[in-house]
C-alpha cells in the first residue's frame, strides 16, 4: 500500500532563489529536527505569514538596544529580503575597509630596491582590486539598494561609507 | 576587471530549492507578492527569514522565561 499523500488536498512545488546563508540555516534546522527541508521551509513560511499581520518591528526591538544607535534601530525595521541585502551590502563593505587598513598598515619598510619594487607592484594590484570592488558595490548600490530600500537613515549611511571608500582609492562618482 | 552586465542578487552567492507546498499556501503566497509587486521567490524568500526571526524571538523568550524560573 503506497504511503498516504503528504497534502491530501494537493501540493505543489514551488522554486526560490534563496542565499547560501539562508539556504545552510534552513539545512541544519532539518538536520537537527530529523525533517526535510521542505517541511522546515513550509513551518517558517508559516510562521513568516502569521508574522506578517503582527507589527514584526516592535517585536524586533523589544530587546533593550544601547541609546541613540539610530542605526541599528533602523536596520531592524527594515523587511527581512531588504534587510538581508544590506547586511550582506555592509560585510562586502567591511571586507573592503579591512583590506584598505591592512594595505595601508603594508608600508614600504626599509629593505632592498628590489624588495620595495616588488611590494609595490603587489600592492598596485591589490589596490586595482579594491577599485574594481568599490566599482562593484557602487553598481549594487545604485541598482540595487537604492531601489529596495526606502529608508533614507540606512541609504545615508551606507552611502557615506561607500563614498568614503571611493574617495579614498579615487573612483569617479 | 569590473564585471559588466546587472549585479548579482545576492553577491554572497545563492541557490535554487525547490520546495513542496500545500497549493492554498502557494496561492497565499502568489496573493500577497502580488500586492507587494514582489516575486514568488522573492517574498518566500522575505517569509523564510522572517519566520527565522520568529523563531529566535520565540527562543530567546523561552530562554529569559526560564532563567526567570528559579
Amino acid at each position: 500500500m503506497p504511503r498516504p499523500r503528504k497534502f491530501p488536498d494537493k501540493g505543489v512545488i514551488i522554486t526560490a532563489y534563496v542565499p547560501r546563508e539562508l539556504y545552510e540555516k534552513v539545512r541544519e534546522l532539518a538536520k537537527s529536527r530529523g525533517t526535510s527541508i521542505s517541511e522546515v521551509v513550509n513551518d517558517l513560511i508559516k510562521k513568516g505569514l502569521e508574522g506578517a499581520g503582527s507589527d514584526i518591528v516592535a517585536m524586533a526591538t523589544d530587546s533593550p538596544d544601547p541609546p541613540g544607535d539610530t542605526f541599528q534601530e533602523a536596520i531592524k525595521g527594515l523587511e527581512p529580503l531588504e534587510r538581508e541585502r544590506v547586511l550582506q551590502f555592509l560585510k562586502e563593505l567591511d571586507d573592503v575597509e579591512a583590506k584598505l587598513a591592512k594595505l595601508r598598515s603594508n608600508t614600504p619598510k626599509k629593505a632592498s630596491i628590489l624588495r620595495n619594487t616588488l611590494q609595490d607592484y603587489m600592492m598596485s594590484q591589490e589596490v586595482v582590486e579594491l577599485k574594481a570592488t568599490v566599482n562593484r558595490l557602487k553598481h549594487t548600490y545604485e541598482k540595487v539598494i537604492k531601489k529596495t530600500v526606502r529608508n533614507s537613515v540606512v541609504l545615508n549611511m551606507v552611502g557615506e561609507r561607500l563614498l568614503r571608500l571611493m574617495k579614498e582609492l579615487g573612483v569617479p562618482a | 576587471m569590473t564585471r559588466l552586465g546587472r549585479p548579482r542578487k545576492w553577491p554572497r552567492g545563492a541557490v535554487h530549492m525547490s520546495i513542496y507546498l500545500p497549493a492554498d499556501l502557494r496561492d497565499e503566497i502568489e496573493r500577497r507578492a502580488l500586492v507587494r509587486r514582489m516575486s514568488i521567490s522573492e517574498y518566500a524568500v522575505n517569509l523564510m527569514l522572517r519566520g527565522l526571526e520568529i523563531e529566535k524571538e520565540m527562543e530567546a523568550r523561552q530562554n529569559a522565561k526560564t532563567k526567570e524560573v528559579p
